[in-house]
């Protein structure tokens, strides 16, 4: 019974990374907030990582990663490292260190989702010598990173209710 | 800490960074990627997807499509006025330009371009009445034209339209001359000829030489009509069973019958001058019947009268 629930709860997931790529890629579907528009699948794959183990949370960073990557360039670089990474991490965080809760698990994606735009900063625009640093931290960084910021509460309450079918791993 | 590092699943953490970035290496040392198609592959349905509900994220809703049509309906409800007024204009227009010509041959005329608004089914010479009147300096007797020739003059005003006699009428009596043969006569109607376009010249020379197809036109030394003007063409010379004087069935080059565009003479070289001696060139019925804006003497026409 476990096992099937962990597969549905899987499919589930799936279907949301599925639709939530499908709902990125559509030019005028999500409104963009001084020229940026939030990267979903980063805030769903650490929604996800909240409450899952690291080994499941480890897989939906990676798949998350490799679709923003291919969608982004075709190519796996970045995004896949880092989400693979920070999801095992925060997988394995929740099940030894911190209780998920609403609190928890905004703080928590808040954090992640700021390392993850401030280090791609570093290393995108701070080691390659970007020109006006300024200008492209303030809009390719900070306003994409409040405005994704925004949907973790949604994407917690979502994954939240796949979660509730029962963990079965 | 040493718990996690020595942990299956951060063994398989490790197996999974080394193979990203295996991966890595791969796509960017390698002009072809296969993870890149492999993951493209998965993806392209995906993105078809994407394209698919692109295309319906960007179709309009029903309520924007129909306040599109009702915008587009009224859009096309002035347009089709404007049009109207565009065929109007254009018409108008075109009709102006026949006028042109004939200020343009005869620049002493003053022309007032009118329309015909209302033909007397019971009027067997096919008067007619126009859209111009005292307003527009239209005074009874003005004689009135098309572009083919005279036609008739105005026999009765008022402050915005005008009655005009056609010379298929017997009341019109129009001084012409043969334009080849220089014979003279009076133009006047006929009653048996009106309904067929036809006129007459009366009051020929005993010793004409008409002949068929012969270009009449007005003498214009009454005073009453501009000289000069076509009148029609020859198209029969008759006897007079009462009278046996000769006279001719003159064809106008307008189709007076049907005319609806006319221009009316207010003011011409010569207007109102008429000439001592000269009998036949007088429209009578005119200067009995109405009261024409000029006052010049007509001695020798109210003689023959």
């Amino acid at each position: 019974m476990n096992g099937k629930l962990r597969y549905l709860r899987f499919l589930a997931y799936a279907l949301e990374l599925i639709i939530l790529y499908v709902l990125s890629g559509i030019p005028n579907f999500m409104p963009s907030l001084f020229g940026s528009k939030p990267v979903l699948l980063i805030a769903a794959a650490l929604t996800i990582a909240v409450f899952e183990d690291e080994l499941p949370s480890m897989i939906m960073g990676l798949s998350c990663g490799v679709l923003i990557d291919v969608g982004t360039d075709a190519k796996i670089g970045y995004y896949t490292l880092i989400l693979t990474v920070l999801c095992f991490v925060l997988g394995y965080c929740q099940r030894n260190f911190f209780v998920t809760n609403f609190l928890n698990a905004t703080v928590i994606g808040v954090c992640s989702l700021l390392g993850v735009y401030l280090l791609h900063f570093l290393i995108f625009g701070v080691f390659m010598r970007a020109p006006d640093l300024g200008q492209v931290f303030l809009k390719q960084y900070l306003i994409r990173f409040i405005y994704t910021a925004l949907f973790l509460p949604i994407l917690y309450w979502l994954n939240r209710l796949f979660y509730s079918l029962k963990k079965g791993y | 800490m040493r718990e996690l590092f020595s942990s299956n699943s951060f063994k398989k953490l490790i197996c999974v960074l080394v193979a990203i970035v295996l991966v890595m290496c791969v796509s960017t040392f390698s002009d072809k990627s296969i993870v890149s198609s492999v993951v493209s592959f998965f993806t392209t349905g995906l993105q078809q997807v994407s394209a698919a509900a692109s295309k319906e994220a960007g179709k309009p809703s029903y309520d924007e499509l129909l306040a599109e049509n009702n915008r587009l309906n009224e859009q096309l409800s002035e347009l089709r006025t404007e049009l109207v007024d565009y065929y109007e204009v254009k018409e108008e227009n075109s009709r102006l330009w026949k006028y042109y010509d004939l200020k343009q041959t005869y620049p002493s005329y003053e022309l007032m371009p009118a329309s015909v608004i209302r033909r007397d089914p019971s009027d067997n010479f096919y008067s007619f009445t126009v859209n111009k009147g005292t307003s527009d300096k239209v005074c009874v007797g003005d004689p009135v034209l098309t572009d083919k020739g005279l036609i008739g003059w105005v026999s009765a005003v008022d402050l915005n339209t005008a009655r005009v006699k056609t010379i298929l009428s017997p009341d019109a009596k129009v001084g012409s001359v043969d334009a080849v043969s220089r014979d003279s006569g009076i133009v006047t109607g006929s009653i048996s000829l009106a309904d067929q376009n036809l006129t007459t010249m009366q009051k020929l020379p005993e010793q004409n030489t008409m002949v068929k197809g012969d270009i009449v036109i007005s003498t214009g030394i009454s005073g009453l009509y501009p000289p000069s003007q076509i009148i029609g063409e020859v198209v029969e010379l008759k006897f007079d069973e009462y009278d046996t004087s000769t006279y001719a069935v003159i064809k106008p080059f307008e189709d007076i019958r049907t005319v609806t565009d006319v221009v009316i003479v207010t003011a011409f070289d010569g207007q109102g001058e008429f000439s001592e001696g000269d009998i036949e060139d007088v429209t009578l019925h005119v200067i009995e019947t109405t009261a024409p804006k000029t006052t010049a003497p007509l001695t020798s026409a109210d003689t023959e009268e």
